[in-house]
């Protein structure tokens, strides 16, 4: 997280930088950057904070399970009891369930029903993704296949200097 | 104060509200963690020679015959699980029924965060329900195993725990936890206990 951070910080300071560069008048500064009165310098300021701020795409790593559930279970606990009694935490009926009453929903439920159970899907679909990410650490460094990656799991978890991308898949799966 | 300066302040002062407002949300409060878990169950060195099948129809001979009447003296039906790595689990359920409440939803995320660990991964387990010893003990028996059989489905269904690593075993009130208190609600822990290894 802090070197995606850093990274984000060093691209959106690199693309300013750059721009400045067009105007030797002024210093690259931070009081420069945020204090300047022209707007085209404000709107840049604002997308630095922007892209500090937002939430990194590329190595956002998925909601653990626990997490996902708890959300799930505290945003709609009392529209489950409402409106889908009866139905089990099982994800494809309570799914159903809660779609077809998002009219008389509660507004917490509502928010945040689609993005715990997206968040869900999204690491049980990343197991899949490990053996193509790590494929080269399975093979080369775990003496495995990566048909089977499951079995080299231990492998690439005690192997140092492991890619970023298996890491990250790794990580996704929830495996770690 | 200088315009600049005004400047420097708002925006600053939006900064702070954006990175507040992409912060990770403060996580529940949960009775244990995914690792706390993983620790618990790992650790298996031998798989025990175990015949679920076995336990379960011990339970249901013994409930039939009315055999220990007396729950406050019962033996524990499944001593030979005590010794296996293992866990307590509070899981809510609706009354009289195996539907999970929306409260526990969270306990079995955790469950299936510690299951799906690489370290646990070669693991098979043997998910306990049970109850405390109030009603009929016939009843108390199948509604244990409804309740076990629902969590192996959360389990399998939600969070796409393979099947093969997981069995249902329901011993009603023939394995309190606390027999000394047989009405206690502790007796309704779930019992995840660790009984296979992959070779």
């Amino acid at each position: 997280m802090v070197d995606n951070f850093v990274t984000r910080a060093y691209f959106a300071g690199t693309i300013l930088a750059n721009d400045s560069a067009r105007e030797p008048s002024k210093a690259l500064t931070i009081r420069n950057f945020i204090g300047s009165d022209e707007p085209m310098v404000q709107v840049r300021s604002i997308l630095l904070i922007l892209a500090l701020a937002s939430p990194s795409l590329a190595a956002a790593e998925t909601m653990s399970f626990g997490d996902a559930a708890a959300i799930l279970g505290k945003s709609c606990g009392k529209d489950i009891d409402d409106t889908c009694r009866g139905v089990n935490f099982d994800f494809n009926r309570l799914k159903d369930c809660l779609y077809r009453n998002q009219d008389s929903m509660s507004a917490p439920c509502k928010a945040n029903y689609p993005g715990a159970l997206d968040a869900i899907q999204k690491r049980i679909a990343a197991r899949a993704t490990v053996a193509r990410q790590c494929e080269y650490e399975i093979v080369k460094k775990c003496h495995g296949k990566a048909k089977e990656a499951n079995k080299s799991l231990e492998c690439l978890l005690a192997t140092p200097n492991v890619s970023a991308r298996c890491n990250q898949a790794i990580g996704d799966a929830g495996y770690r | 104060m200088r315009p600049e300066n005004m400047n420097n302040i708002c925006l600053l002062a939006g900064l702070l509200v954006l990175f507040a407002a992409s912060a990770p949300p403060v996580r529940a409060q949960a009775p244990v963690t995914a690792d706390d878990m993983t620790h618990r169950l790992g650790g298996l060195e031998t798989a025990p020679d175990l015949d679920v099948a076995a336990i379960r129809q011990r339970a249901l001979d013994r409930v039939k015959s009315k055999a220990e009447p007396v729950a406050l003296k019962r033996p524990r039906i499944a001593p030979e699980l005590l010794k296996l790595p293992q866990l307590l689990v509070e899981v809510q359920f609706d009354p009289d029924s195996a539907i999970v409440r929306p409260q526990s939803y969270q306990t079995l995320g955790l469950i299936a965060d510690a299951l799906v660990r690489a370290a646990m991964l070669p693991y098979g387990f043997l998910i306990v329900g049970r109850t405390e010893s109030v009603g009929k003990r016939e009843s108390n028996l199948t509604l244990s195993q409804r309740r076990a059989d629902s969590i192996r489905d959360v389990l399998v269904t939600t969070f796409k725990i393979s099947p093969k690593r997981l069995q249902a075993l329901g011993l009603g009130e023939e394995q309190l936890q606390d027999a000394n208190q047989p009405a206690s609600l502790v007796n309704r822990q779930v019992q995840i206990v660790t009984i296979a290894k992959a070779p």
